[in-house]
């Protein structure tokens, strides 16, 4: 009940400005919260590039010094990271264009081979090939991004 | 309820609540839209490619491949690639041939292809390359076009990979 005298904002107001402040309130978390979160990747329509790792299917060799890749999926792979592992330390580095990679990468059903002895992984314990792919960040510009190690193939 | 004791009414709290709801499920669709997983892009089980015959031979300059394909599954096939190896030992062949076809197909992007599409059950016209090294297998792996989203691509069938030794002399 509305006493005499008493000052106060009428309900219709409260009820807009509460609206209000919520509104506001959620778009300044979403702002601050997209700040924070990573950029998201996309790939083939608008399709988060992270579930595209799954879908990448390659075959490899390392036979007589030679490295042979090829891409037996459908999806386009930008990048290969070696990861090299030997006793008691591991290295991972990008197949450079001075080893024969190619500057667009492998296309599907695509191969690269590599010159023999350019790449040398005769002492490793352990190599796999982690895919790197090339994806589109919400401005239009274009993005690497690389998979996760599970999604790897080990040759060695 | 008690007089005197006070607090937001029982409208205003229902419009706050159903706003909020509206605008943190904005939020959460707009952050995760990108992971709702798009059709994939994969080749039907039954498209399958047999090499029929593989003949090398060596003419004192090239090596001369001979190659015949049959379709042994249920959906025509647009295309395949080709690919060779040197080594015996290779498990898998890296090279690209498709470019030294010189009959029975043409090549473009590392696809060879035919005038028209192989229907299953049918024999490809008999494919010639002019190779300058001796290669010890081919592998060819079929291909087919299909429409995704109004869009005609190139689908990979990469399971259905077929190996030949080629006894080139």
């Amino acid at each position: 009940m509305i006493k005499k005298g008493k000052k106060g904002v009428s309900p219709v107001i409260a009820t807009v400005l509460l609206i209000g402040m919520v509104v506001v309130l959620a778009l300044i978390i979403f702002i601050w919260m997209r700040a924070l979160a990573q950029e998201t990747i996309t790939k083939f329509e608008g399709e988060n590039i992270e579930l595209s790792c799954d879908k990448v299917s390659l075959d490899a060799d390392y036979t007589a010094g030679i490295l042979t890749i090829t891409n037996t999926g459908n999806t386009p792979i930008y990048q290969i990271k070696m990861k090299v592992s030997d006793v008691g330390r591991h290295t991972t580095e990008l197949i450079k264009k001075s080893e024969g990679w190619r500057k667009y990468g492998l296309d599907i059903g695509m191969s690269f081979t590599s010159s023999e002895g350019v790449i040398d992984l005769g002492s490793a314990e352990e190599v796999y090939l982690i895919p790197v792919l090339i994806g589109d960040t919400e401005d239009g510009k274009k993005k690497t991004f690389t998979c996760d190690e599970r999604f790897g193939y080990r040759v060695v | 309820m008690q007089k005197d004791k006070k607090g937001i009414s029982l409208m205003v709290g229902y419009v706050l609540l159903i706003t909020i709801a509206i605008v943190m499920g904005a939020i959460v669709y707009q952050w995760m839209r990108s992971y709702v997983p798009r059709e994939a892009v994969e080749c039907p089980d039954g498209v399958s490619v047999y090499i029929q015959s593989l003949a090398c031979n060596y003419n004192g300059s090239d090596y001369i491949l001979s190659l015949n394909l049959t379709n042994n599954g249920r959906f025509d096939v647009d295309g395949y690639f080709i690919k060779s190896a040197k080594d015996a030992d290779a498990k898998i062949a890296g090279a690209d041939i498709s470019e030294n076809i010189a009959a029975g197909g043409g090549a473009a992007g590392g696809v060879v292809r035919w005038s028209n599409v192989l229907a299953p059950g049918k024999e490809a016209e008999e494919a010639i390359y002019v190779l300058s090294e001796k290669i010890a297998f081919i592998e060819v792996t079929p291909i087919i076009y299909e429409t995704i989203e109004n869009k005609i691509r190139l689908v990979n069938c990469g399971k259905a990979k077929v190996r030949e030794n080629s006894n080139c002399p």
